[in-house]
């Protein structure tokens, strides 16, 4: 769903194009896809793209405005990880490694080059010549201490949920450190991609300005945020990727950027058909298709069904089994969610440790119908209600999502209501853990899981094991299984953690519905493919015009 | 028309000059007792809302994701001050209103006070805004819906009234929004800025005070017209016009003033959903999110903020009143 006039081309002529620059980011990997070209040689293609646009010269020129859904609650570099946050911030600080945009591989940023040392520790080579918005040199001591800095328990900033050993961080010599995780991490460089880095001067002189001045080594930096109302950046003159552009993954065609937000997706729409905007985040599909373009880009989020497992009824696998059959995915994602793919699991392919060989549940009442009596004559009291329960506004079309499930609940013999939840009311319920959610709460939850790290290892925490945050499933064998997958490094780490992906899915604890995608709403003028992190990097948009 | 035997007492305002007149008590003893009651409302909420922000849940269950453990949960807890029992939270509490500290934003990181404090220009702005549209429009409304009740032109009055009060704030403000900032143009679609920001989310706002107000003004004076005064008025030789803007209106105020209050007050109170949809940086959108997040000091400097302005608006009713109609100085 995109720019209508999308024409595909032969290979050699792509390469061609794509060399000459005559092609726009987003053209390069749509083109590329269709081409059945791999996500590296897309890669190769987009990397060409920038150093044209720095061939000709171009100083950093026009403005873009982004309309957001949210204002970032916070400008500390810690919250550069976080839904609000990380549109703004990740254009003003740097963190040691970024993904490639086409290839989603880690790629080094504020780290040339690193390796493990063991299996706890990385050796990073720091990029040189690289200045904060303030003139203050980054250093290895910088780097060291910002990171001490922002994974540290004592400050406990909310960034430390997505921290699995304690990590800190030492200097080696004038342009390397060491980064260790307490026990083994094989997903440490993961974490370090989702923690840009701070102004240590700024830490240490002035810790009261931290949440509103963000002063980082980025390729914008602040201008103004007039709370409430816009956060206004402009192109950083010394950022070192300036020289560097391949190595940048980008460059600074643009020069001012405003960020608004309005919490309504048909306003952000209406923005980008008026001309305010030239991108609305996290359209509803409607309101994307009044847009010039829209966009719709995978995303690390999976839409799916939590399942209590200790209810009377939920506890027998047939009829978690009928729950899965009464599901018409394909539907749900063409009809509710506009778009997407239907999820196996609960993470999307782009994540280690993805089982391809999963298969969804397909669509069958008159299976489920049976499964469900078969259960109730061996015992099972279907007519025990079971709570299907929505958080209000969680996602585009979560009631929906919700009242269709109840229905089809309904239909296949069980006894099913939906309830609609506040946010705050529905956490308490959502963040507990197998052992103390009541045996007759009964709860179907209509949930999202993104997988930020992009391995399935940090879902195995949340959802697959006994002691989860939010496990309603306990299984001891799955247990064994996490804790023996989830340390492996190497060629055997993938394979293990399909496998425990594939012995968790087999129980059918939770039903997997969309792997969500995103819609934006994009100028006609504008050239910008949307990550799959959901990172908006202006390095990475230009103009056609 | 004469009422024998009504028992609805006769408003002596401007009819009798010669009636011998009662000594009207002065404002100020009649403010200062006002003012004692509202500080005693306002204190006794400041203790109500800190109890009950603090006893409807935990903040950091919605900060940190459900797979943060039970050691990185603690550690958030104790970085907020929130493992402290209850009393030595309400003790830092008053210590720091009493100095007008709320402490700092939970969400956002900085002191609490000065974020609501930020956003009350753009809520008394769009208040403003709002009701300078409905107020005298809804004034005009009512009195030619009373003048000739049962017209042609009354019914239409009632039918505007009636749709001002049962349209959906959200619904018009989107309508407001496509026609006239996507397909006509003439004024950006959300935003906070000059008249032509205010606008639209003004008229959004304006409808439902304007609905209320025009019937309250159409029964007040409805009602006015059926006194004796206003018989002997026109019995004179007084004008319409001169019964209606002399007399009658003047009587009828006081309900209006107190429909007009009440639309004030509602209008500070946050006017969430049009904030919601254009994007203006009012309080009371700045509240919902803070509740959602269960921000304790932005919620508690939020309602003690928004608490300030009503009783303030509800101070400068009952003054209006008092200059309305003097006798009320003896209340």
């Amino acid at each position: 769903m995109a720019r209508n006039d999308l024409q595909v081309r032969p290979i050699d002529r792509f390469i061609a194009d794509a060399a000459a620059g005559k092609l726009s980011r987003r053209d390069l990997v749509k083109q590329g896809a269709a081409l059945g070209l791999s996500a590296s040689a897309i890669g190769v293609a987009l990397r060409a793209a920038p150093q044209t646009v720095l061939a000709q010269g171009a100083e950093p020129a026009g403005k873009i405005v982004i309309s957001l859904s949210a204002e970032p609650a916070t400008l500390e570099n810690w919250n550069a990880y976080s839904l609000d946050g990380h549109p703004v911030l990740r254009n003003i600080f740097e963190a040691l490694l970024n993904r490639d945009p086409a290839t989603n591989e880690l790629v080094g940023e504020l780290a040339t080059a690193w390796e493990w040392q063991d299996d706890r520790t990385i050796r990073f080579t720091l990029r040189e010549g690289v200045t904060f918005h303030d003139g203050n040199p980054f250093t290895a001591e910088v780097a060291a201490e910002g990171l001490n800095f922002t994974w540290s328990s004592e400050n406990a900033f909310d960034i430390i949920q997505f921290m699995g050993p304690q990590i800190s961080a030492e200097v080696v010599d004038e342009v390397t450190i060491d980064v260790s995780a307490a026990e083994p991490d094989p997903i440490l460089p993961a974490r370090l991609y989702f923690s840009p880095l701070p102004n240590m001067a700024q830490v240490s002189e002035r810790p009261d300005s931290l949440a509103s001045e963000a002063i980082g080594t980025g390729p914008y930096q602040l201008v103004e945020w007039a709370r409430g109302e816009r956060i206004t950046l402009t192109a950083y003159p010394d950022w070192w990727g300036a020289a560097d552009t391949e190595a940048a993954f980008g460059t600074q065609a643009i020069k001012d950027v405003e960020y608004v937000w309005r919490p309504e997706s048909t306003v952000r729409a209406a923005q980008v058909t008026a001309g305010e905007a030239q991108i609305g985040r996290f359209l509803a599909p409607d309101d994307c298709a009044t847009t010039p373009v829209c966009e719709e880009s995978p995303s690390v989020e999976t839409i799916f069904l939590r399942l209590d497992t200790m209810h009377p009824v939920m506890s027998d696998i047939r009829i978690r089994e009928a729950i899965g059959l009464a599901v018409d995915k394909e539907r749900l994602v063409e009809q509710v969610f506009g778009g997407g793919e239907v999820a196996t699991q609960m993470v999307g392919p782009s994540a280690v440790g993805y089982n391809a060989e999963i298969t969804a549940l397909g669509f069958d009442m008159e299976r489920a119908a049976a499964l469900v009596q078969e259960a109730a004559a061996d015992g099972v009291p279907i007519e025990m209600e079971i709570n299907v329960a929505v958080r209000r506004g969680a996602y585009t079309r979560n009631e929906e999502l919700g009242e269709y499930v109840a229905n089809q609940l309904n239909e296949i013999g069980l006894t099913a209501r939906t309830e609609v939840i506040e946010h705050a009311a529905y956490q308490e319920q959502y963040v507990m853990n197998y052992d103390e959610i009541p045996v007759e709460r009964g709860w179907i939850g209509t949930l999202g899981h993104g997988n930020e790290m992009m391995d399935v290892s940090q879902t195995f925490s949340g959802y697959y094991r006994c002691d989860g945050g939010v496990s309603t499933f306990c299984n001891p064998e799955i247990d064994s299984l996490t804790a023996e997958s989830a340390p492996v490094t190497g060629d055997d780490r993938a394979a293990g953690l399909a496998a425990t992906t594939a012995a968790f899915m087999a129980e059918i604890p939770v039903i997997p519905i969309v792997h969500l995608p995103f819609f934006y709403g994009l100028a006609a003028d504008l050239n910008w493919a949307p990550r799959l992190d959901g990172f908006m990097l202006v390095k990475e948009m230009s103009y056609s015009s | 028309m004469l009422h024998a035997g009504n028992p609805t007492p006769y408003h002596p305002i401007t009819l009798t000059p010669h009636h011998p007149r009662q000594e009207i008590p002065p404002i100020g003893p009649y403010l200062l007792r006002r003012l004692i009651h509202s500080i005693f409302v306002l204190l006794g909420l400041v203790v109500v809302v800190f109890f009950v922000t603090h006893l409807v849940g935990d903040p950091v269950s919605l900060m940190l994701r459900p797979e943060a453990t039970a050691e990185q949960r603690l550690a958030v807890r104790e970085r907020l001050g929130l493992n402290d029992p209850i009393l030595v939270q309400f003790g830092r509490f008053m210590g720091g209103v009493a100095r007008g500290d709320f402490g700092d934003s939970i969400w956002q990181r900085v002191p609490a006070l000065p974020i609501v404090l930020d956003r009350l220009p753009a809520t008394l702005y769009l208040a403003s805004a709002t009701l300078l549209l409905a107020v005298p429009l809804s004034i005009l409304l009512g009195i030619v819906s009373a003048i000739r009740p049962g017209s042609i032109v009354d019914r239409v009055v009632t039918v505007i009234s009636l749709g001002g009060v049962s349209t959906a704030d959200f619904w018009l403000g989107l309508m407001l929004i496509l026609l006239f900032a996507v397909r006509l143009g003439w004024v950006p679609t959300s935003g906070y800025g000059g008249v032509q920001y205010v606008l639209l989310p003004a008229i959004a706002l304006a409808f439902r005070p304007l609905g209320r107000i025009s019937q309250v003004v159409r029964s007040a004076m409805l009602d006015q017209f059926s006194q004796p005064y206003v018989t002997t008025a026109r019995a004179k030789g007084l004008t319409e016009r001169v019964v209606v803007s002399l007399h009658t209106l003047k009587n009828a105020a006081i309900p209006v003033a107190t429909m007009v209050g009440d639309e004030a007050a509602s209008l500070l109170n946050g006017a969430v959903v049009i904030e919601t949809v254009f994007g203006w940086p009012g309080v009371g959108i700045l509240l919902i999110q803070a509740i959602d997040r269960r921000d304790l000091p932005l919620i508690e400097a939020s309602v003690i903020v928004i608490a300030v302005m009503i009783v303030t608006v509800n101070l400068l009713v009952d003054l209006t009143y008092s200059f309305i109609d003097p006798r009320v100085r003896y209340g």
